[in-house]
């Protein structure tokens, strides 16, 4: 099966290189917020990612250093039509969610409301020094709608969950990074290679082993740990029926790199 | 991809009811790549199409329902990796009818095997013909079901009845599959598609936030802890009050008349 790359507005841009594709919000003079538009391309674009089997892992980041995303855009929210129709919505960090290969966000400034949601949908999150987080919908009058209250507390404690989400104020990325939203914090300079270099590292490895892994780990979130476990043991039994893993037996034996393609 | 196989799957909109047709009778509608492809195509438009408050899902012809997939063609799925990932790439067509928000009602008739059986185990309610056989036949040639059966059938007949369906793998009659509360209404042949979409009909005339919640709240009793289910419902019930359906149904209870909803 052929699949080609969604036609994209210019806010939403995506690139593949080496088996790693990098999606960017492109909306650097609104903080990359998010629109309904943007929200819909995002969903098209995460169907063909799954499908094309060349691509191996996908870096999530945002234009600029002064927004990785600051989430909906508030002023357009009305386009989302009715109150009924903006809780069926599309949403753009269940899109995040919905990709089956492993997710790196690449942060810089602010990350906050629906932008905090895409970060927490990701898989391994890698900040600047000077990024800031914030689930600030709370000083509007709601509460976030896409994993904010589901996913902090997943990853922190409840008390500092609810501390985000009761007071809505930044937290700095050192904070950030003490509560374990961001996995490494990292200087402007470093940042970009930091990414590059454990995007290529995953996408060195087994395809299926790493989407498996990134699939039980999701499981251990939503199951009780006696089912996790026998889900564990059988998926591992499904990997040594791939070539990859004849594969790698090969290579450790001959002390070689081994070459993986995702059968 | 291969379009040499014949069939199709369509879409027809009747008033406020989508019919979901599958159109390869001579093959008893059994589901090619191309008809997977079809049918999931067209999940996102019922879902956001406001017009859109029902759902009625059928087989066209004689003999069956639906046999499931064509088993001469899996080959079109691609390698075992990326046949398993039928889900994340939108092409598992039991999956696709799960994956609607609006109350679906199946018409059940002849053969409804293997992936046939998911498709009316992810519909919402099953009205059949007395003569209706229901199988699982996977078990038969090695593996089973991957699109909730094992899942949602044991939810709907309990793990007895799954077990004796998974297992031993042979046909049950509609009569059975009506005890077992597979299916809710037995109704003749020649009626049964006209029943199917009464009942569609009916849904499709009740508000549409709160049939689609109701739905929604009777798939969480299937998820969650009974307590967690009963607040969830507080909520969805707290919402539903805040909806101009809700006062125009209040107004309608009130003057002695039918209620006009338009789903705000």
């Amino acid at each position: 099966m052929k699949f080609t790359i969604p036609k994209l507005p210019d806010e939403l841009v995506f690139e593949v290189v080496d088996r790693i594709g990098t999606i960017t919000l492109n909306r650097p003079e609104k903080l990359n917020t998010m629109t309904p538009a943007m929200g819909q391309a995002l969903i098209e674009l995460v169907n063909y990612i799954n499908n094309d089997p060349e691509i191996r892992v996908i870096i999530l980041t945002g234009t600029g250093s002064k927004a990785f995303s600051a989430g909906s855009d508030v002023k357009v929210l009305d386009d989302y039509g009715s109150n009924w129709e903006l809780r069926n919505r599309v949403d753009y960090a269940r899109g995040i969610w919905q990709i089956r290969k492993p997710v790196i966000a690449k942060i810089r400034g602010y990350c906050i409301g629906g932008g905090l949601e895409m970060a927490l949908m990701s898989d391994i999150r890698y900040a600047t020094v000077e990024s800031k987080f914030g689930a600030g919908e709370i000083k509007l009058g709601w509460h976030g709608g896409a994993g904010n209250t589901q996913l902090l507390p997943r990853i922190m404690s409840t008390g500092k969950a609810l501390e985000m989400l009761l007071t809505g104020d930044l937290v700095s990325a050192a904070d950030a990074e003490r509560k374990g939203l961001v996995d490494r914090l990292l200087e402007e300079s470093e940042i970009d290679e930091a990414v590059a270099n454990l995007a290529s590292r995953i996408a060195m490895n087994a395809p299926i082993a790493t989407e498996l892994a990134k699939h039980l780990v999701r499981i251990s979130m939503s199951t009780a740990v006696d089912i996790g476990l026998q889900y564990e043991n059988d998926t591992f039994a499904y990997c040594f029926t791939t070539e990859d893993s004849d594969e790698g037996r090969a290579a450790f034996i001959e002390k070689r790199q081994p070459q993986f393609k995702g059968r | 991809m291969s379009a040499k196989l014949s069939g199709s799957v369509d879409l027809e909109i009747h008033g406020a009811t989508a019919h979901l047709i599958l159109n390869r009778p001579e093959k008893i509608n059994a589901m090619t790549v191309v008809m997977d492809e079809q049918m999931n195509s067209y999940i996102g438009q019922i879902n956001n199409n406001l017009a859109i408050r029902s759902v009625v899902l059928y087989g066209k012809g004689e003999k069956g329902f639906c046999a499931g997939s064509d088993l001469t063609e899996l080959d079109e799925y691609g390698s075992n990796w990326e046949y398993r990932n039928r889900f994340s790439r939108n092409l598992d067509y039991a999956r696709a009818i799960w994956l609607i928000k609006k109350p679906v009602v199946a018409a059940l008739h002849g053969w409804v095997i293997g992936g046939g059986l998911e498709m009316a185990c992810a519909s919402d309610v099953r009205i059949s013909t007395p003569e209706a056989k229901y199988m699982a036949g996977e078990i038969r040639w090695g593996w089973h079901g991957g699109s909730g059966q094992t899942q949602l059938l044991t939810h709907t007949v309990g793990p007895g009845n799954a077990s004796l369906f998974l297992l031993h793998g042979e046909a049950v009659t509609a009569d059975v599959a009506l005890r077992m509360g597979l299916v809710q209404e037995l109704v003749s042949g020649d009626q049964v598609l006209s029943r199917a979409i009464e009942i569609a009909d009916s849904i499709a005339e009740k508000a549409p936030i709160a049939a689609q919640m109701t739905k929604h709240m009777i798939r969480m009793a299937q998820n969650t802890p009974l307590d967690i289910g009963l607040l969830y419902e507080n909520d969805s019930f707290s919402y539903c009050m805040t909806t101009e359906d809700a006062a125009e149904g209040q107004r309608a209870f009130a003057e002695k008349r039918k209620p006009e909803f338009k789903g705000r």
